[in-house]
């Protein structure tokens, strides 16, 4: 493998391909926190250069992560298409981008590959694109699935309804809810994130949502984001548990102190197929995000990036109906500005859907990060534009309960009626007898939380 | 995966159901609107707001009111009362109304200002605090890099070994954290408060200092380097977008070096909505009196 590259007289020696990837990346703090980043542009692009030359094959041989020291390295390439590895194995990261930008190449035989590729593959392809190469690339791919309605069909945008609450009171989770169904919100999913995490408290939201899903007849699925232990308590007891969530992280040592192991996800999803509500066959929600594994100590020498796209590949297992990368959410010591968040916005988008998931974003920032409302605006417009599955939806974007910024209703609708989206189908029919929507816009009475009372 | 469009039975035949009245009471609804205003920001506020602007400009009230008629006023009050979210803030087409938009940027703005400002120097000399400073050279550095906000600079070092006499029984640090603001506002009530309650329970403790650019983690740092038995360090949180002026007060026994936060204590939300600054300064006094009776720390009372 060649580890150099001369650019202008000045050659950029690397250590390793670990290393490589690292200082490929476009700018990011956490890279420079973990003291992974490329020292200077230029050796930014010597380590692109070298990288262009890697083969799959090698990039195979040597994940960021030792199979043998770690469990989500075993699960992705034991996950691996093999006859679709070996027909590709000799291309090079950039034959392999090439490929994606192709003409002729569409967004089903991206799906067909990527079976064949593992996250290293897919991260090395993304670290070689420019933002719109990514934007591009991710329009051309669909990933559709089903729990009770249908996320991810061609000319539609979902969102997450997140009517979070800074003291979990039920009838403030259901004034947020009121307010975001009547924008026409809620379609992804109705998803609490709850300030006490136990399976009483758990339980008490899920019903209270699922409650006023069935007095509304709102053909969409709930869920309650406390840890997936909690989530199974609570559903074992009963309760209406639409999807089953857990945040995930690219390293065995991480998912652990997230207090996640693979054999305890398995049990989750073994457990809402037969417990929950949904039909499926889509019942999981994970959530992602640049930086997780390094703020957990447990990043393993890797950059952010390449474990990100671990994460993708350790969801695709689950086949899950919802990925999002929470992107800002992190903050500035991973995340430091709107560039850098932009960035990792459309990569993560990328990098999920060419791993076949239904990926959205939570387009965010906190207050500490050198971004505000315009970026936020921009970034939603451009996943829109790369055909992002969902997004969130909060009133006016503000978290009473987490502390930060997000997609709000009315960027939502906004979004919709500029690029001419509609919701999951089920939901719009519904949205249409409530008399909300006509024609894929919403009609006067939109916007009014009373309507529900 | 699947691709059905399967709908579900549909919904009732008239889906709304006829609102309580065909009428609006329009004094009704405002003054429940006020009433809601009221609760939230204290009676004294949400007066003052409306009063005292001397001619200037105010942001105008947008929960409930820029929504007009309500489809169904009665449960309107209810949902504004039932959240401090942004519910009921209407629209022009899908975009917010004027008032909504300024009110959210005034909002957003506090929180950054809280963030870039610094703890005024003033202040420091007047409550007689001594300044050291971190190994963050400037804010942009601070937020990207945490680890250089945990450990003091050489020049600090030097400074507290010739400030400090070696092991105290206590050493009181000040820090900026993620909002200077909060210091600023509250530093002087906390500080009298603690004081006055740490000679009440005779509780020793080194002359307090204030550390520009620092984070929690610091105070390990700065409790092992002179020796103290117990450290306390009060900082300014991560400001959200309804408040910016929020202290917390952590606490910890004889922190080894990798102290983890499980062996700290803190008592947070300190602000005048929250936890009144002079109650947690006496509250956290009380804490610390236990930590060095029982010679440990390490209970989580969060907000408690």
């Amino acid at each position: 493998m060649n580890l150099a590259a001369t650019l202008r007289g000045t050659t950029y020696r690397f250590r390793d391909l670990k290393q490589v990837l690292a200082k490929a990346n476009e700018e990011k703090s956490g890279d420079r926190l973990a003291g992974l980043a490329a020292d200077s542009v230029s050796e930014r692009i010597a380590a692109k250069r070298v990288l262009a030359e890697v083969t799959l094959a090698e990039l195979h041989e040597n994940p960021v992560v030792p199979a043998e020291a770690d469990a989500v390295t075993r699960l992705i390439l034991g996950d691996l298409q093999r006859p679709i590895y070996e027909s590709v194995k000799s291309w090079t990261v950039a034959r392999l981008r090439e490929h994606v930008l192709r003409d002729t190449t569409d967004g089903p035989e991206l799906l067909r590959l990527s079976r064949g590729l593992t996250s290293e593959m897919i991260a090395a392809c993304a670290k070689l694109m420019t933002n719109l190469d990514l934007i591009y690339a991710a329009r051309k791919i669909r990933v559709v699935v089903h729990a009770t309605n249908t996320v991810g069909l061609a000319g539609r945008l979902s969102v997450r309804l997140q009517p979070n609450h800074p003291s979990d009171s039920i009838e403030g989770i259901l004034a947020s809810m009121r307010e975001g169904l009547s924008y026409g919100t809620g379609d992804a999913v109705i998803g609490v994130n709850p300030v006490t995490d136990n399976p009483e408290m758990t339980a008490e939201i899920l019903n209270a949502t699922g409650d006023f899903m069935r007095q509304w007849r709102i053909p969409t699925q709930n869920c309650c984001l406390a840890h997936v232990t909690t989530q199974m308590k609570a559903l074992e007891a009963g309760a209406q548990l639409g999807l089953m969530f857990q945040s995930i992280a690219g390293t065995e040592k991480a998912l652990r102190s997230f207090g996640v192991t693979l054999a305890l996800l398995d049990e989750a999803h073994d457990m809402t197929l037969k417990l929950g509500q949904a039909r499926g066959p889509n019942v999981m929600y994970f959530e992602t995000g640049q930086g997780s594994a390094l703020s957990a100590d447990a990043h393993e020498g890797a950059d952010q990036m390449t474990l990100e796209a671990r994460n993708y590949g350790l969801a695709r297992h689950y086949q899950p109906f919802l990925v999002n990368t929470v992107v800002g959410f992190i903050g500035p010591e991973y995340l430091y500005d709107a560039r850098q968040i932009t960035r990792a916005g459309l990569e993560d988008h990328f990098m999920g859907k060419f791993h076949g998931i239904s990926m959205g974003c939570d387009a965010c920032y906190t207050n500490h990060a050198d971004a505000d409302q315009n970026d936020l605006e921009n970034l939603e417009v451009l996943l829109s534009a790369a055909g992002c599955n969902f997004f969130m939806g909060l009133p006016m974007g503000d978290d009473v309960m987490l502390n930060y910024q997000s997609t709000s209703f009315h960027d939502d609708a906004t979004l919709r009626q500029l690029f001419g989206y509609r919701p999951a189908p089920e939901f719009e029919g519904w949205l249409e007898e409530m008399g909300l929507m006509r024609d894929g816009k919403l009609t006067a009475r939109a916007g009014d939380p009373s309507l529900f009372g | 995966m699947k691709t059905s469009t399967d709908r579900p039975p549909p919904p009732v035949a008239s889906p709304f159901r006829a609102p309580a009245r065909p009428t609006v009471d329009r004094a009704r609804v405002e003054a429940l609107v006020r009433e809601t205003l009221a609760r939230e920001l204290g009676a004294d506020k949400a007066a003052a707001r409306e009063i005292e602007s001397a001619g200037a400009l105010l942001l105008s009230p947008d929960r409930g009111v820029n929504i007009g008629e309500p489809y169904d006023p009665r449960v309107m009050p209810g949902i504004l009362a039932a959240t401090p979210a942004r519910v009921a803030v209407g629209r022009t087409g899908t975009r917010y109304q004027t008032n909504t938009m300024l009110r959210f940027r005034a909002d957003h703005a506090a929180a950054k200002d809280a963030v870039v400002s610094d703890v005024d120097p003033a202040l420091l000399a007047e409550l007689g605090l001594f300044e050291l400073t971190s190994r963050a050279p400037d804010k942009a550095v601070f937020l990207q890099r945490p680890d250089l906000g945990r450990a003091l600079s050489d020049e600090a070092r030097t400074e507290l070994g010739k400030r400090i006499a070696r092991a105290p029984t206590l050493v009181v640090i000040y820090g900026d954290g993620l909002s200077a603001t909060a210091l600023n506002l509250h530093l002087r009530e906390f500080h009298a408060a603690l004081m006055a309650a740490l000679a009440a329970r005779g509780i020793a403790h080194a002359p307090p200092f204030f550390v520009r650019r620092s984070r929690v983690k610091i105070m390990d740092e700065i409790a092992r380097l002179c020796g103290a038995q117990a450290a306390l360090f009060v900082c300014g949180e991560r400001p959200g977008l309804g408040f910016a002026d929020s202290m917390s007060a952590y606490y910890i026994y004889q922190p080894a070096t990798g102290a983890t936060d499980a062996d700290r204590e803190v008592i947070s939300n300190i602000n005048p909505r929250g936890r009144a600054p002079a109650e947690a300064a006496r509250d956290a006094a009380g804490a610390i009196e236990r930590i060095l009776r029982e010679k440990k720390s390490g209970v989580v009372l969060n907000g408690a």
